[in-house]
């Protein structure tokens, strides 16, 4: 019966439902959204390592001028940190990069040119499709190794870079060439997600100690910690902290900052639920906007039909009746509207999703609460024109015209 | 056929109580009708007879006096108990038909059962039965404004008649037809007094339709004026016999009707005296009228 008075007024009702069904819509996008990008990001975390703990020494910007000589992490510091926290670290990752050019045929390739040590490997997924990791004589010795990515081997030797490993290329950093024997080609890492606006530049790796020999530079101010599997990574990286602190407290001026996957992540999906939040409030006004929508055309409507409400009671409907009718229509006008928006919202959002990378969809438990929430803007708008309809007078409703 | 059905006692009603603009629509009215009557109530506009039936039909309280349906005080009942007694022993025709637009024959008809709390398949079931009864059973699935007038309102005797109460209400229900029609919802009216032992009031403007009905209430002013009681012999003219020979012309019955209204008037005891033409209102009659009704679609 309610159904029957809401399609026999088709474009209305739409148009009334328009403002639940875009509040609804929009919610359910975002959160299809999010998920998406919680996916892609956890994904591009889990690739740089969960366990990875950052640390960082750094200038004070505000004390910088006054700061004292460099607080350079030296080798009796990591000598330290092997002994200290050997037991729950599986590597310990030095890189530092530089930027460089290879010339090859008169084509001029950028590349970053980093020095590694072994952990490096440890720290960041790298999968080696020619050749191997650079062996432990290279990093002792401080050789001119260099693993290459493919897509740099592509363009250097061809499709295949089947010759690849085992040859010569040169590298100009700061005008001076050095020569480099390569060892590996690695796979270029498909960046994904957020991160696939960093730039396009060909990340070679060659041994810490012939980096730092190009350089002229062994200063280390940060480096990665691989925690084992299973230690807490959070209470790890405070203690690192708190024992570079002291380590460096000689140094005035100087700051030390540890950063892990986990708590950033953490606080990365902190953030995005906040968004989240905040959208979610932005559609819940175009819902309650929706909401006065629809308490607009069934006060309309009431009036339209005072004659029917009339009738209704001179057949013995009571005004209990009457306001469950009223209800019973602003609810399910608000659930059609609230359908149509979830299929919206999930069409969207896939739509958007699968634009981000990551295909997602929204939880049903979102779904459910959209639904059960445009059910309740109808309870709630509604009531009052129901209201008004139960306390009609028979008399007066049934003459009017 | 002598249980009082409605005992209305010094019924007065009066608008705006306590304002300086109070006014009494009805003065004092007293009335009693027994089950099986039919009985028209009859007055100019402005005499108080809608008030007359919205108090009849419980849509409004009278300010003072005493109203008994088949003896419960209607008085001390509060409004939920009130929708329940009109869903049950009052069925309500209206001049305008009142149907629920967008909304089906069959659908219209189960309505009030709806309000019953009958269950869906026995509703269907006896609603379908009522608007066969009508005559109106091919029409079922149209909605009303897929209808004619008489169409209309037989779909709302059917509707008045869903949960078989013991009176028929109506408030010129011909009043919006041409005349041939209004003929046709008459003797449905007529049947159910006949037949179904229906007690129908009629409430109307048209001494002419007043005169076919068995008992005679009169009001002016707020008060009843005359009261003819029942009269035997009611039926002065049957259409329903002049129709069949096709000789039925709509002018020319109404001047027939008027002769004999005037007649009646005339006649001191109210008695008619062509007494031949009562109970002639057979069960073939109304379903030939049924048909002839589909005909001036």
């Amino acid at each position: 019966m309610a159904l029957a008075s809401i399609m026999g007024n088709k474009l209305r009702s739409f148009l009334t439902v328009l403002g639940i069904i875009i509040g609804i819509g929009s919610v359910i996008t975002i959160m299809t959204l999010g998920n998406s990008l919680s996916a892609g990001l956890t994904d591009s975390m889990a690739s740089m390592g969960l366990n990875n703990i950052m640390v960082y020494v750094y200038q004070d910007s505000e004390t910088g001028a006054s700061a004292s000589s460099d607080a350079k992490l030296d080798e009796t510091y990591f000598q330290n940190i092997e002994k200290k926290f050997g037991k729950s670290t599986k590597a310990i990752s030095i890189s530092a990069a530089a930027g460089g050019t290879i010339t090859k045929d008169s084509k001029k390739y950028s590349i970053s040119l980093s020095g590694v040590t072994p952990g490096y490997f440890v720290a960041n997924t790298t999968t080696i499709l020619k050749g191997k990791l650079l062996d432990k004589n290279a990093y002792v010795s401080g050789k001119n190794k260099i693993i290459i990515p493919d897509k740099l081997a592509e363009k250097l030797f061809g499709k295949d870079y089947a010759n690849a490993v085992g040859q010569t290329i040169d590298v100009s950093v700061n005008d001076t060439y050095h020569t480099f024997t390569i060892v590996g080609v690695s796979e270029t890492e498909s960046a994904a997600g957020m991160f696939s606006m960093q730039s396009a530049m060909y990340s070679c790796e060659i041994p810490y100690k012939s980096y730092s020999k190009i350089v002229h530079d062994d200063s280390i101010y940060d480096y990665s910690l691989v925690a084992k599997d299973g230690v807490d990574t959070v209470s790890l990286a405070s203690a690192l902290e708190k024992y570079t602190k002291e380590y460096i407290a000689k140094y005035s001026g100087w700051k030390v900052e540890c950063d892990n996957m986990k708590e950033l992540s953490k606080q990365f999906s902190n953030q995005m639920s906040q968004v989240t939040l905040v959208i979610s409030f932005i559609a819940g006004i175009a819902l309650i906007v929706g909401g006065i929508g629809v308490m607009n055309i069934m006060t309309v409507s009431i009036t339209e039909r005072t004659r029917e409400i009339g009738t209704r009671k001179a057949l013995g409907a009571t005004d209990g009746e009457i306001r469950t009718q009223f209800i019973t229509e602003a609810v399910i006008m608000c659930l059609i509207g609230g359908i149509i928006g979830v299929i919206v919202g999930i069409a969207l959002g896939d739509l958007l999703s699968t634009i981000n990378g990551f295909r997602a969809a929204p939880s049903i438990s979102s779904i459910i609460d959209s639904l059960g929430f445009s059910m309740f803007i109808g309870i709630f708008f509604g009531y009052y024109p129901a209201k008004k309809a139960a306390k009609m007078n028979p008399i007066d409703a049934l003459r009017y015209e | 056929m002598s249980e009082n059905l409605i005992h209305l006692k010094n019924i007065i009603k009066k608008y705006y109580v306590g304002q300086e603009n109070e006014l009494e629509i009805l003065h004092g009215i007293n009335l009693d009708v027994t089950k099986g009557e039919f009985i028209s109530i009859v007055g100019e506009s402005g005499s108080g007879k809608s008030t007359m039936m919205n108090i009849i039909g419980l849509l409004d309280k009278p300010t003072e006096g005493e109203y008994l349906l088949e003896g419960e005080d209607m008085m001390a009942a509060k409004s939920k108990e009130l929708s329940r007694i009109r869903n049950q022993k009052i069925g309500f025709v209206f001049q305008t038909y009142n149907l629920i637009a967008r909304t089906t024959a069959l659908s219209n008809v189960e309505v009030p059962l709806m309000y019953a709390g009958v269950s869906g398949r026995e509703r269907r079931d006896r609603a379908k039965e009522l608007l066969k009864m009508v005559g109106m059973e091919d029409r079922m699935n149209h909605t009303p404004d897929e209808l004619s007038g008489g169409q209309k309102q037989r779909v709302a005797i059917a509707r008045a008649m869903a949960n078989d109460p013991p009176i028929i209400l109506a408030d010129e229900p011909t009043g919006a037809l041409d005349s041939k029609t209004g003929y046709l919802v008459m003797d449905i009216f007529h049947k159910l007094h006949d037949e179904n032992g229906k007690t129908i009031v009629l409430i109307t403007h048209s001494n002419e339709l007043a005169a076919e009905t068995e008992r005679i209430v009169t009001l002016k002013d707020g008060s009843i004026i005359n009261d003819t009681g029942i009269r035997e012999g009611y039926r002065t003219f049957d259409r329903v016999q002049h129709e069949k020979a096709g000789d039925l012309d709509a002018n020319k019955a109404n001047a027939l009707i008027e002769n004999l209204r005037q007649d009646d008037m005339k006649s001191e005891d109210g008695v008619l005296k062509n007494k031949e033409s009562k109970n002639s209102f057979s069960e073939d009659s109304v379903t030939a009228n049924a048909t002839k009704g589909e005909d001036d679609v």
